[in-house]
């Protein structure tokens, strides 16, 4: 292995390769067992051979490995904390020092001022001309497209018909006994089709989005085509 | 609990975003958002302080001035306590003299998981929809979530009407998930 190094180097940085190659020449089996390092390694290596047997022994019962994976873990945390030392300066909380893998509070557009841009053209025509003194601004936690103003032949609905039993004196699952006041005042509501859960299979994200059309087929239209 | 903002807060200036609205008589916001969740999760009392809202109410504020009542479930307390204080906030905001503008939040948090529906509304109008056998029943809970919101929101809209509001107010409603607000 010595020997290699010294010719493969030599090519580049002659002093390395001189000195490697003169530790090639000298070292035998003999002069490498003086040397402490290699004492050590013996010496756990026939301490290993008495621990009591089990199945593990080889992997995590034996003071090498115990050694060995303490330097390790300590010598990458200290990298580790250097790195992010070296980056402090121009990251962003939430950013870590392997990358922006992970999600970034500083990237989120909840948290990004949108002060500077032009309003929504959408939002702009709809309350042109509207004047108002005060706003009611209401938020409905966990509510999904299809549910508010509950949509008859929404994906909710098919989940419910396909799934779930009905008992003899049930309520029917119809708007006007869902959701019969918003129904009454909004004809349209806007849906953002693009908006996708982080988690998508949850139980919620399952049944709160629309699916794109015709890109992903419904299990009605699964089971209709087989 | 109530308070006055001198300035524009934050909020507005996200949601109305460089509209050329102005106050028709006085350039005073009160800015409040409730909700009967509990402020600590997710950072929710932080976010919208950090958005701009002067004045937060959320679960752990009810219980600092009720003690001996317990959260009803980790979520914090059923919704109906804060329909009480959101009326007690307009009914003080319009006693005012002169009259500020008033920017209203309100969260529902029934529509999500336990489905946490008062008894009483449960007593008077739960609905049973479908068979569910899950141990909390949840599907049909759920549906019924959703007609209480609606209720509530009927009750929000009406009573700004009663109180003569309707129609120099602008109602804002979305769920959660499209709750990024710089969409606007």
């Amino acid at each position: 292995m010595l020997a290699r190094l010294s010719l493969k180097h030599s090519r580049g940085d002659l002093s390395l390769a001189m000195s490697l190659t003169v530790d090639a020449k000298h070292e035998t089996p003999l002069t490498l067992i003086h040397r402490p390092v290699v004492r050590v390694l013996l010496l756990l290596l026939l301490g290993s051979l008495f621990l009591p047997a089990h199945p593990w022994r080889h992997m995590s019962s034996s003071l090498l490995f115990d050694i060995v994976s303490t330097l390790l873990s300590a010598i990458l945390s200290k990298h580790l904390r250097n790195m992010g030392a070296q980056s402090s300066t121009n990251s962003h909380p939430g950013t870590n020092p392997m990358g922006n893998l992970n999600y970034n509070p500083a990237d989120d557009p909840y948290y990004i001022s949108n002060l500077d841009s032009p309003i929504d053209s959408f939002i702009a025509e709809a309350i042109d001309g509207l004047e108002f003194t005060n706003i009611v601004h209401i938020v409905l936690e966990s509510m999904r497209a299809d549910s508010y103003p509950f949509k008859e032949n929404g994906l909710l609905a098919q989940h419910i018909e396909q799934s779930f039993e009905k008992p003899p004196n049930s309520v029917p699952i119809t708007t006007s006994n869902i959701s019969p006041f918003i129904a009454s005042l909004a004809e349209n509501t806007i849906s953002w089709e693009t908006m996708w859960a982080t988690i998508p299979f949850t139980h919620k994200a399952m049944l709160g989005r629309n699916p794109p059309p015709k890109k992903i087929p419904t299990n009605a239209q699964i089971i209709a085509d087989n | 609990m109530n308070s006055v903002t001198k300035n524009d807060p934050t909020i507005l200036g996200m949601m109305l975003n460089g509209s050329t609205h102005r106050p028709s008589t006085s350039n005073t916001w009160e800015t409040v958002y409730i909700e009967m969740a509990t402020g600590e999760y997710d950072h929710e009392r932080e976010i919208l302080e950090t958005a701009g809202f002067s004045t937060v109410i959320c679960a752990e504020d009810k219980q600092a001035l009720d003690p001996e009542t317990p959260f009803d479930s980790m979520m914090g307390y059923f919704d109906d306590y804060g329909m009480e204080v959101l009326w007690d906030y307009v009914d003080t905001v319009m006693e005012r003299s002169p009259r500020n503008r008033m920017y209203l939040g309100w969260m529902t948090s029934t529509t999500h998981m336990p489905f946490m529906i008062n008894p009483e509304w449960v007593e008077k109008s739960y609905q049973g929809f479908i068979k569910d056998d899950s141990e909390w029943s949840s599907l049909d809970r759920w549906l019924n979530a959703i007609r209480w919101t609606d209720d509530k929101v009927k009750e929000i809209i009406l009573g700004f009407r009663e109180r003569g509001l309707e129609n120099e107010t602008l109602f804002i409603m979305y769920p959660s998930p499209l709750s990024v607000q710089n969409q606007f």
